[in-house]
């Protein structure tokens, strides 16, 4: 077994490559975070998020073989399968911002205090209601370089977008946000 | 215009970086730009409040390493079912060599050689790592079974026994440090069984070679009583609910060491297990007597038919009477028998003698100081690497955008669901 820690993304996502299931679960350790962070931004249910998180890994395993470490960034063709993932999800269940109570929303976590829990729901709902207000691509410029700390080069990668397109799309979202958080009087 | 966009996104995060780590505040920070303080103010504003609420996305405590153990589990899984479908009849290898109806038994046939092979030449299949609760455990029973079913003799039996058994005790470990209590009465119930059969397959390895016997006999006392400091020292740490099942496979333990110890001695095993009968050799075949020749049938002359007389005439028939009526006696009464008194029984019963229980000692077990069990630390989440060595996107790697929303300039507006997109994935 060999000490991960030791070794870098390249290597672990070649070994993960070559079939190596260890390797991939690595992968999913230094990945599974961001991945999660960013279908939570898009969901009302944490629930939903975990299970897309290793939907999204499952699926990326199946079509490793195809990736090409020369060309998209890995965690850039993890966030394309997450948002097809996503989009998959929403089919199934139907289930849009809209229709979605606070009551929906809040998810009872038994490892945790539970004040902390409804504490953190309701910041996350507070997210979902702001980011709703704006323009699909300003969310997710604003999720993928903020909430699942992508950088500008990654994140042009999964937004498809030149560099300085996501540069000004991230500098419009920022503002946009701003009248929101203001109009809604949190800052 | 896109150095600027570059310096002002710098500064922007220069600014947030020193707030974040408390060194100044929003407003002394502005003050550090009073140029682009108008431009910075509603930016870092907003930054701020995303930044705060980052956190509250990260995914609970323990999740990320239980699922990694899922999906790894079901990778597995996957890998075990595509070798099979490998193998399958419609792969070009069989359709040239064999016909469907012999492929599936040699299929078959396959899948247990392969098993057999992994299985008793120790190699680290992947559901060898599998514990109870995981999927791929009942894969790795499984070949554990098919290693007995192939196993030589009682010597490789007990040998195979005896590396169970360190497997059953791995397992109890882990689920402790795993907090997967749940599963341990289960893996003390499949650990005390794996002892019983050592035994047994060790007794029977005495009946042939006492010294082989007692070798691996000593080596599973050996380890027992490792295996027994460490449990006492689990026992400790485990919830209150774990705790009874983790006595009983110290007992389990002890008992094992005892009977290990008598193997070879002439003692019987204390196990009340039934050994399972090993096929005995089938009977020589006792030669059959050859059929002796027997005599060709002889000929003998019969006398020649004689001639058959010619049928004479009849008489006709006579007129024959009808039969008369005859009395029949009237029937007389029976005399009944009239009722004896039986005998009453005598009492002839003995009293015998109730038998007396005599107390069978039962081994008390004290534990030995062991070093205490420290829990593998789990890795240590390392930070995403900045992708330095980010290539330039090669031309074809156009992806077709998923959402299909058409930008409106002011920024604001509202939302449009993302299942309206109709995708052209180049992504699963």
């Amino acid at each position: 077994m060999p000490v991960w820690e030791d070794i870098d993304d390249a290597q672990v996502l070649q070994l993960a490559q070559d079939g190596d299931p260890e390797a991939f679960g690595e992968l999913y350790e230094r990945y599974a975070k961001f991945i999660f962070r960013f279908l939570y931004s898009h969901l009302y249910d944490r629930l939903d998020a975990e299970d897309l998180t290793e939907e999204v890994f499952l699926r990326a395993w199946r079509t490793l073989p195809n990736f090409r470490q020369q060309g998209v960034p890995f965690v850039a063709y993890l966030y394309h399968i997450a948002r097809n993932a996503m989009i998959d999800h929403h089919r199934r269940s139907r289930h849009t911002s809209q229709d979605v109570s606070i009551e929906d929303g809040l998810v009872i976590n038994s490892n945790s205090n539970p004040a902390e829990t409804a504490t953190n729901n309701l910041e996350h709902l507070e997210l979902r209601k702001l980011l709703v207000q704006l323009r699909d691509d300003y969310q997710e410029v604003l999720i993928l370089r903020f909430l699942s700390e992508l950088s500008p080069d990654e994140t042009a990668q999964a937004m498809d977008r030149s560099v300085g397109a996501v540069r000004v799309l991230q500098h419009r979202a920022l503002a946009a946000m701003r009248k929101i958080l203001v109009k809604n009087q949190i800052v | 215009m896109q150095t600027n966009r570059e310096e002002s996104e710098k500064i922007l995060h220069s600014c947030l970086d020193l707030i974040l780590t408390g060194q100044e505040t929003l407003d002394s920070v502005l003050a550090r730009y009073p140029e682009q303080a108008d431009m910075l103010r509603p930016q870092l504003e907003s930054l701020l409040w995303l930044r705060n609420i980052n956190q509250e996305l990260d995914p609970r405590p323990g999740f990320v390493a239980a699922s990694r153990r899922r999906l790894v589990a079901k990778i597995q899984q996957e890998r075990v079912a595509e070798r099979v479908e490998d193998l399958a009849p419609k792969s070009g290898f069989f359709s040239l060599f064999l016909s469907r109806r012999f492929a599936t038994p040699l299929i078959v046939a396959l899948v247990l050689l392969i098993s057999f092979y992994v299985a008793s030449n120790g190699l680290n299949l992947d559901s060898q790592n599998a514990i109870p609760g995981d999927r791929l455990y009942a894969v790795k029973i499984i070949f554990e079974k098919a290693a007995l079913a192939f196993s030589r003799d009682h010597a490789s039996d007990a040998e195979l026994r005896v590396e169970f058994t360190h497997r059953r005790s791995e397992e109890i470990y882990r689920l402790v440090a795993e907090g997967r209590y749940e599963f341990i009465p289960e893996t003390v119930k499949s650990f005390e069984n794996e002892v019983g059969q050592t035994i047994i397959s060790l007794n029977q390895v005495a009946s042939q070679n006492d010294d082989q016997a007692r070798q691996i006999a000593g080596e599973l006392e050996d380890y027992l009583n490792h295996q027994r400091a460490i449990l006492a020292g689990l026992i400790q740490n485990a919830p209150v609910n774990a705790g009874p099942a983790i006595a009983a496979a110290i007992q389990a333990s002890v008992k094992g060491s005892r009977d290990a110890r008598g193997v070879g001695s002439g003692s019987p095993p204390t196990s009340t297990l039934i050994p399972p009968p090993r096929p005995t050799e089938p009977p020589a075949p006792t030669p059959t007597p050859r059929p002796t020749s027997t005599r060709p049938p002889v000929w003998t002359p019969t006398s020649a038919p004689t001639e058959t007389p010619e049928p004479t005439s009849t008489r006709p028939p006579t007129h024959t009477p009808w039969p008369t009526s005859t009395p029949s006696p009237e029937p007389t009464d029976t005399p009944r028998p009239a009722p004896t008194d039986t005998p009453a029984p005598t009492n002839t019963a003995t009293e015998t003698p109730t038998p007396t229980s005599t107390e069978t000692p039962t081994p008390t077990y004290t534990v030995t100081p062991s070093p205490t069990y420290t829990a593998t630390p789990s890795p240590t989440y390392t930070a995403m690497p900045t992708s330095t060595d980010t290539p330039t996107p090669t031309p074809n790697n156009t992806v077709t955008p998923t959402t299909t929303t058409t930008a409106i300039p002011g920024g604001v507006n509202t939302p449009v669901p993302m299942d309206t997109a109709v995708p052209m994935r180049l992504y699963p």
